[in-house]
């Protein structure tokens, strides 16, 4: 190499490794963190269908486990193919508080169910394509 | 860059190279795939070609700017450096099959052009965390395809090496883009420490090398920039036959050759991309580059017909058993008397 090149790579690096170390380190400690007990492909469906919402993208059922708890299953019907997909619900809470909680990931055309333990209708659910940052469904219980 | 071109100058040696390059490439993807149906088997096909062909390529590109660094601290290195543009069309064609099965899995299933659908899906350009990740991939796949595509001597010839070497040094800017790619990308989705512990690695790896590689050739410059005048090299016995000692005089490398009883100087700096002459040796009368094999004649500097390159050549005195090598350069291809050792 010449002078001029090998000056300019000394320059590059040492430019570039503080920006990149800097940008991976905080890049990772900033981002979201999404729940991940709750997902989980669902193979069976439970019996009791208390309502079903059917927006332009996704199925939305709303069931009864076997211990009375809510679970809401969500199953994408379209053509539209994300693979990381966030689920949200939003509620009021008996003391009046409007409460907004990540339900879990969906990955894809699977059926996903959600444990909501003791929410109720009503409530809102929005599902976001997390890598393209836009809201797919956002539907009313 | 010299008498005619071919598309690929194929021999022995580069086939097996491909060979065991794309056996590499073949084997990773299968070991990929079967690991991740073994470990979650409600991944998509489309998705783990993805993951496979993006963390492969990942893994190449570190491979390859490590190669640069590694033969400017060794030379045993060297050997490396000579099928490194395979390596890179190679890595840019993995990269490339990654950017399309992306392009095809998240932005061609609506009603707008992929490509808008890329730019315009989402917008949040201003944010640090949330920046559409996929448009850093794409242009450091654009980089990736200017290099791939201009990686052919036409192009060096055409482009002349230093504006050549000056494109393709954009790889920094493509490993830049690609670091953040990821990071902005999978790990916002999986905040898994051992993926970002092994990003980490890489980019420690790959940056330590280049620091410390610039650190070396830096102190060398700056020993080499007070000299004046004739500048001594050593003795005759310190110079290996059929190979050559490098000095550094006012920033830029000399390498004085000994062959056949003889001594002769040229500039260290090859005219086709800049390779180590002096890091070669002397095959069939020629001073031949490590890196790609281009050869020159030690006299005068020339390259043996119908090859056009020359190189400066420099003038040699011996006092007292010591060799001096004048800074002065010859112009290129001039002719100048070997020193006989006595």
């Amino acid at each position: 190499m010449i002078a001029t090149l090998r000056r300019r790579h000394r320059i590059i690096w040492r430019v570039l490794v503080p920006i990149l170390f800097i940008g991976a380190v905080s890049g990772y400690m900033l981002a979201p963190k999404y729940p991940s007990d709750q997902f989980g492909v669902s193979r069976i469906s439970y019996p009791q269908l208390l309502r079903s919402v059917v927006s332009e993208n996704y199925m939305f059922d709303l069931r009864n486990g076997y211990g009375g708890e809510s679970i809401l299953e969500v199953k994408q019907i379209s053509a539209i193919n994300p693979v990381s997909e966030l689920v949200t619900i939003r509620y009021r809470k008996a003391s009046g508080s409007e409460v907004t909680q990540e339900l879990g990931m969906m990955g894809g055309r699977k059926k996903y169910s959600f444990n909501l333990k003791t929410i109720q209708p009503p409530f809102s659910v929005t599902v976001t394509d997390t890598i393209k940052r836009v809201t797919l469904a956002n539907i009313e219980f | 860059m010299s008498a005619s071109y071919q598309g690929v100058l194929w021999n022995r040696q580069k086939r097996i190279y491909d060979f065991v390059l794309w056996s590499f490439i073949a084997v990773y993807i299968a070991l990929f795939a079967f690991l991740n149906y073994r470990f979650d088997p409600r991944i998509t096909p489309e998705t783990l070609f993805i993951r496979a062909t993006g963390t492969l390529a990942l893994l190449m590109l570190h491979v390859i700017l490590s190669i640069g660094p590694l033969a400017r601290i060794d030379k045993r290195f060297l050997i490396l450096l000579y099928n490194r543009r395979h390596l890179g069309v190679s890595m840019f064609l993995v990269a490339g099959t990654h950017g399309v099965f992306n392009l095809a899995q998240f932005h061609s299933m609506g009603n707008v052009n992929p490509f808008v659908s890329l730019f315009s899906s989402n917008m949040h350009y201003t944010s640090f965390i949330n920046f559409p990740f996929q448009v850093l991939g794409f242009f450091a796949l654009l980089i990736l395809f200017m290099m791939a595509a201009t990686s052919h001597d036409f192009w060096l010839n055409t482009l002349t090496p230093r504006l050549w070497k000056s494109l393709h040094m954009l790889v920094y800017v493509a490993y830049a883009l690609v670091i953040m790619h990821v990071v902005l990308g999978v790990l916002q989705l999986e905040h898994e420490p051992t993926l970002f512990g092994v990003l980490l690695f890489g980019l420690t790896w790959v940056s330590g090398l280049h620091l410390y590689a610039g650190w070396l050739e830096g102190k060398r410059d700056r020993e080499a920039s007070h000299t004046e005048g004739w500048v001594a090299v050593g003795t005759s016995d310190d110079i290996e036959d059929s190979r050559a000692k490098i000095v550094f005089v006012g920033g830029e490398r000399i390498a004085v050759f000994r062959y056949n009883g003889k001594l002769s100087a040229v500039s260290n700096v090859c005219k086709h991309q800049n390779g180590p002459l002096g890091e070669g040796k002397i095959v069939d009368g020629c001073i031949t580059c490590p890196w790609h094999g281009y050869q020159y004649r030690p006299e005068d500097g020339c390259a043996p017909p119908p090859f056009k390159e020359k190189v400066s050549t420099f003038k040699l005195k011996m006092v007292n058993g010591i060799i001096y090598v004048s800074p002065k350069p010859n112009a290129e291809g001039q002719f100048e008397e070997p020193l006989v050792i006595g």
